[in-house]
């Protein structure tokens, strides 16, 4: 059938650029051009817009990119024919190719409208038709679209006759101001005085853009009907019912719609009305509309609403109210309503301590009631109680704005009571029935204040406190005291032993004066013993030792090791032992030999003098 | 004896962290606190956050007070002031559970996460270990250490036999190896806490900048609750750093310091 239209179109085809037509010739004789069938149009009338690609042997021709044309609504189109003409001259034979895209177009404004430049890619170029403008006038002008259209219409070529009479059609909305997620229902009806061969189909479907959109099933005994419109009778045929539903707040359009509608037309060609039918496919669109959506109200937000707008109600029951421990316990919890049924939010359920929860099987079924969308949706849980005894289920709470009074409504169900008895062989054992498990929190708040006993100031911290400083200092403090003590002691009986030794001189020349005087007296022995006493009492004072403890031995030693030479070791030494034999001879001792004695003790000591004299005491404590 | 040195230096150390912490508030100051607590029982809570503001503004320095601020501020919805009482809380009393309860419930609440950066080097293995204690438990372990250590000097000086001077001397290397360590870490707290500042960010969302002024570039944004360190501070700007390495340029009313 497409076949036998094409090749009647190359038969029938004529020369291009008839009217308005603007062939661009390019590099490779292919040449893109554009043409419409008429320069003025009304409003509601269809434009057609033919695109013609020719050439010789055109490489690819990708579809014209349309997205240029601002100011035309495309209702149809394209519908795409190919032909081949070949032309003899001067006895060549010369073939040319034509391609050609046909759109019907509705103005989208009133005034000189213009079709710019519409790119079309051949092979790897881009070539460009020319602007081409129209002047659309108010109303109606054209009593049919003109030009073939073939493809996606039903429409078939040729000349055809009018349509008697009017068709228009109407998109419904039955509100213009509703809240996000409240229904608005959108009936799309034609109009028409002719008679319909056919059901119109809408050719183009906006996107509905904001909305969540449900179809609603047509009653077939209302879609048609015979109506009264200004005074004359129209077939009213209503098309399609959609229940939509805003998602978002804010003015939201619901664009254009175009609708093709098959109507009969007179032919006076009775040889016509046997090969075509006769038909023809008005384009009409309806107006866009524009609905106001208010946003829901923040103030007085029950803390339970899920997002359900419309009307409602709540049934919560259980399947049972006598159940055992680890028993299941069927909990549903409807809702039913009119609204956007599948916009509704699970219902709160209350925090269930005593029992376990599982996750809810959920239920949805969609009616339509008198043009509203409604239904149920539900949520079926399985419960198993842990504990025996009374465990109430408390009260579900459900929340949804109702769009007719304007607020928000919460409802709550009521409590049900369920007895839960003991599991089997558990009776009166507590612990057995239940299987043992960790208390485990559901709410998370903070901990509670703390009470006034609670409150004690707190000074500094204990490492910027005095204390800490104190006490880094006590060790240092006692150990070097404890240092300094011990060693002032060991000073002091050094410096007790320096005293005894400077004195030592002194109290050794008293005896020694003494010693005389007993000379001159005549007494030997105790002349020998004071001379005795003299030299070891200043031996005793210089080594600072006590003098009974010095032997003849012990005080050749120790001088040694000071460093007292031989010579002075030798007095001493001889002196000691004159004085002992002295002391102990039967005999006294002559007067010369005594001063001979006197002299050498004198002697002796001026020499020790010398050697310990300065250093006397030292080292006597170690 | 050691043992017995240490728990008096344990009892001097305990005694001198609570440092006048007996010093019982006076009458008002528990008037005042009662009060607030009866506000917040009875859920006026700005009337109790105003009284235990009143009382911190005494110089009342109690980490029930702050923690009690801290409980009306989060019922008035204030994440960020929250968390910035309960820090202050935790720095006077590290070991309270019910502080360091609540504030890692209401960290969780925040939306900000940071990551220590470096996690698993050497350095996070230290920064764990000083976590381990607080300044003030470091300060009192010093302290016995180090007064056992000088316990040890005053032996050695003493000590008339040589047998004695060395096992002194052996005592005091044992006991200076921990006194070292532990006075390390001390002194990395305490060196830490004379030159680092804390803050909490007080409001929903803010931009850090690049610069101290508007017009620098948004770096990354923070919100509510989030703790930052604030490295210097230029005007009204502050230029804070956060644990996982980024740091920008805050105006210095968006944050609480502690």
């Amino acid at each position: 059938m497409r076949r036998a239209a094409v090749l009647l179109v190359v038969c029938l085809s004529t020369p291009p650029a008839l009217d308005g037509g603007a062939p661009l010739a390019v590099a490779d004789d292919t040449t893109v051009s554009a043409r419409v069938d008429a320069a003025r149009i009304g409003e509601g009338d269809t434009l057609t817009l033919t695109i013609e690609v020719r050439g010789t042997s055109p490489p690819r021709i990708q579809d014209p990119d349309m997205s240029s044309l601002a100011d035309f609504t495309i209702a149809a189109g394209p519908s795409i024919s190919t032909s081949t003409s070949m032309v003899w001259s001067g006895g060549q034979a010369s073939s040319s190719t034509s391609k050609q895209y046909t759109y019907a177009l509705f103005p989208r404004r009133k005034g000189t409208v213009t079709i710019p430049g519409i790119a079309v890619m051949v092979g790897d170029r881009q070539l460009r038709t020319e602007p081409i403008s129209v002047e659309v006038v108010e109303g109606r002008i054209r009593k049919a679209p003109a030009g073939p259209l073939r493809g996606r219409l039903p429409a078939v070529g040729g000349p055809a006759g009018e349509p008697e009479g009017e068709v228009l059609v109407e998109a419904q909305v039955d509100r213009k101001e509703v809240y996000v997620g409240e229904q608005v229902l959108l009936t799309y009806k034609v109009y028409s005085e002719p008679d319909l061969v056919d059901v119109p189909g809408p050719q183009k479907l906006p996107s509905y853009t904001g909305f969540w959109v449900e179809e609603i099933p047509l009653d077939p005994r209302s879609t048609v009907r015979r109506v009264p419109r200004g005074g004359r009778s129209y077939l009213e045929i209503t098309l399609m019912k959609k229940a939509i539903f805003p998602t978002t707040s804010g003015d939201l359009a619901i664009e254009e719609t175009v609708v093709g509608v098959p109507v009969k037309v007179r032919s006076g060609d009775p040889f016509e009305s046997i090969f075509f039918a006769p038909v023809k496919t008005l384009l009409r669109r309806t107006q866009p509309i524009t609905i106001h959506v208010k946003p829901l109200p923040e103030k007085g937000r029950p803390a339970s609403f899920g997002g359900a707008v419309g009307r409602f109600t709540l049934e919560v029951k259980t399947d049972r109210d006598r159940t055992r421990v680890n028993d299941a316990l069927g909990l549903k919890i409807v809702v039913r309503g009119t609204g956007n049924i599948r916009t509704v939010g699970e219902p709160v359920l209350p925090p269930l301590s005593d029992y376990k929860r599982y996750d809810p099987r959920v239920d949805e079924v969609k009616e339509v009631t008198q043009d509203r969308v409604a239904g149920s949706k539900s949520w079926d849980y399985v419960l198993t109680p842990l504990a025996p005894g009374r465990q109430e289920i408390p009260p579900v709470r459900f929340a949804y704005f109702d769009t007719t009074r304007g607020t928000y409504v919460e409802i709550a169900s009521e409590p049900i009571p369920v007895m839960v008895d003991r599991g089997e062989g558990g009776a009166g054992s507590p612990g057995t029935d239940v299987a043992g498990r960790e208390v485990t929190a559901f709410g998370r708040d903070v901990r509670y204040i703390k009470p006034v006993a609670a409150l004690v100031s707190r000074g500094t911290p204990y490492h910027r406190s005095g204390l800490f400083l104190a006490l880094l200092l006590v060790p240092v403090l006692a150990d070097s005291g404890l240092y300094l003590l011990l060693r002032r002691r060991v000073r002091m009986a050094a410096e007790a032993g320096r005293f005894r030794g400077r004195r030592a001189p002194g109290f050794a020349r008293r005896r020694l004066k003494h010693a005389r005087r007993l000379l001159a007296a005549g007494k030997s022995r105790e002349f020998h013993q004071e001379v005795a006493r003299a030299l070891t009492g200043y031996l005793g004072d210089k080594l600072n030792l006590a003098p009974s403890g010095l032997t003849q031995q012990g005080i050749e030693e120790l001088l040694a090791g000071r460093g007292v030479d031989e010579a002075v070791r030798g007095e001493l030494r001889g002196c000691l032992e004159k004085c002992d034999y002295a002391r102990f001879a039967p005999s006294a001792s002559g007067k010369a030999e005594m001063d001979a004695t006197l002299e050498l003790a004198e002697r002796t000591i001026v020499g020790l003098e010398r050697h310990l004299g300065g250093r006397a005491g030292k080292g006597a404590a170690a | 004896m050691f043992a017995l040195f240490l728990w008096c230096a344990g009892c001097t150390g305990a005694g001198g962290g609570q440092g006048g912490g007996t010093a019982v508030a006076d009458r008002e100051a528990r008037r005042l606190f009662s009060q607030g607590n009866d506000h917040y029982a009875s859920g006026r809570y700005e009337d109790a956050a105003r009284d235990y503001r009143q009382l911190l503004s005494e110089g009342v320095a109690s980490e029930a007070v702050h923690y009690n601020l801290a409980n009306a501020l989060f019922k008035l919805n204030q994440l960020g002031p929250a968390i910035l009482e309960l820090e202050k809380a935790a720095a006077l009393a590290p070991g309270d559970p019910d502080v360091q309860a609540n504030l890692e419930f209401l960290r969780s609440l925040t939306s900000d996460r940071t990551t220590l950066s470096g996690a698993r080097t050497t350095t996070f293995f230290l920064e764990r270990l000083l976590a381990i204690t607080t300044i003030d438990e470091d300060a009192v372990l010093f302290t016995a250490l180090y007064l056992i250590v000088g316990l040890l000097v005053g032996l050695r000086i003493a000590a008339s036999s040589f047998r004695l001077q060395r096992a002194a001397v052996w005592s005091i290397a044992a006991f200076s190896l921990p006194l070292a360590l532990v006075g390390t870490g001390l002194g990395v707290k305490l060196y830490r806490q004379q030159t680092q500042i804390h803050a909490i960010v007080l409001q929903q969302r803010v931009d850090v900048l690049s610069g101290p002024g508007e017009d620098n570039t948004t770096l990354f944004t923070v919100h509510e609750g989030l703790k930052v360190r604030i490295e210097t501070a230029q005007g009204s700007w502050s230029q804070v750093s956060l644990e996982n390495g980024l740091s920008g340029w805050v105006p210095a009313t968006v944050l609480g310091e502690f």
